[in-house]
């Protein structure tokens, strides 16, 4: 069977790569740990992992918005097929980077929110962890949104806009969430809801990227 | 070669909840300072910068406030203040 090449991203003060590259071992990935200056990828997956780089200054995901990788990432997205994901501080990033659509903002309570939640995702129901201060998705217009695919929270939890969680942008193969599925893979006593998001990506790049049924 | 202070500030846009804005409000409310209060939190930057002459001073800082310290997406920023030190 083909194993597939994820790349896990690494920032000063990212903090949940590990967790990220053992689950995406568990689910049959090859995984490489690369460095935010890297930007020569060969990979089927980029994974920006949760965390605080460069410990948030001035707002989550505004400094690492520069580093060469993600500034790369635009060109690379253009010129062949590759998968992005963006967990959490990931999404930040993404979002600050102008990569999708719209902003993160402090949450609606200004409270940090650690606990399960329950998303909907491609008409399944399920829970994940949350663990963040900025997960308040806003933009100016949903219309925008018209073209993604919407994960939602069941129970908003932070105030984001039309109950958003995270966004898939399934033209450019781009998924960004604020629930930490590489948290519910292998974690003993935990759920292992964090299996759907990382076998949903597997599907869709055996099935775009190498044509495999 | 000149040698510039600017003072900025930034804040989130009018139309998007400010939680910590709303806090500074209710502690005044609850301590009875004013009841009509209106809060906005923001960040202030003062930066020194080094260019020829001041409008290349402006378009860097211009620069720096639009890429670095705001998001245009959901945030404002304010040029206070600017001089030229020696």
């Amino acid at each position: 069977m083909k194993k597939f090449k994820a790349s896990i991203v690494k920032f000063p003060g990212t903090n949940c790569e590990n967790e990220t590259l053992d689950a995406l071992e568990y689910i049959g990935f090859e995984t490489l740990l690369i460095n935010h200056n890297e930007t020569d990828i060969n990979s089927d997956l980029v994974v920006l992992p949760g965390g605080f780089s460069y410990g948030d200054y001035i707002s989550c995901g505004r400094i690492a918005k520069f580093s060469p990788l993600v500034l790369s990432l635009k060109d690379l997205i253009k010129k062949r097929k590759i998968f992005i994901l963006g967990i959490c501080n990931g999404f930040q990033i993404l979002t600050e980077a102008g990569i999708l659509p719209g902003a993160i903002l402090e949450n609606i309570k200004g409270r940090f929110i650690c606990r399960d939640v329950e998303i909907s995702f491609l008409n399944k129901i399920f829970s994940l962890p949350i663990a963040h201060h900025q997960g308040r998705y806003y933009i100016d217009n949903i219309e925008k949104l018209k073209n993604y695919e919407i994960i939602k929270y069941k129970n908003n939890p932070n105030g984001s806009i039309a109950d958003i969680a995270g966004l898939y942008d399934k033209k450019n193969y781009i998924m960004a969430l604020m629930p930490h599925p590489e948290r519910n893979v292998i974690t003993p006593f935990k759920s292992k809801n964090g299996k759907i998001i990382f076998e949903f990506i597997k599907n869709v790049i055996e099935k775009d990227f190498y044509g495999i049924v | 070669m000149g040698k510039y202070l600017f003072k900025i500030s930034t804040k989130l846009k009018d139309e998007i909840k400010d939680p910590q804005g709303q806090v500074v409000e209710k502690i005044s409310k609850r301590l009875k300072i004013s009841d009509e209060i209106n809060v906005r939190v923001g960040k202030y930057y003062e930066i020194i910068i080094f260019a020829s002459s001041l409008d290349e001073a402006k378009m860097m800082i211009k620069k720096v406030a639009e890429n670095i310290l705001s998001n245009p997406i959901v945030e404002l920023y304010t040029i206070l203040s600017f001089e030229e030190i020696i």
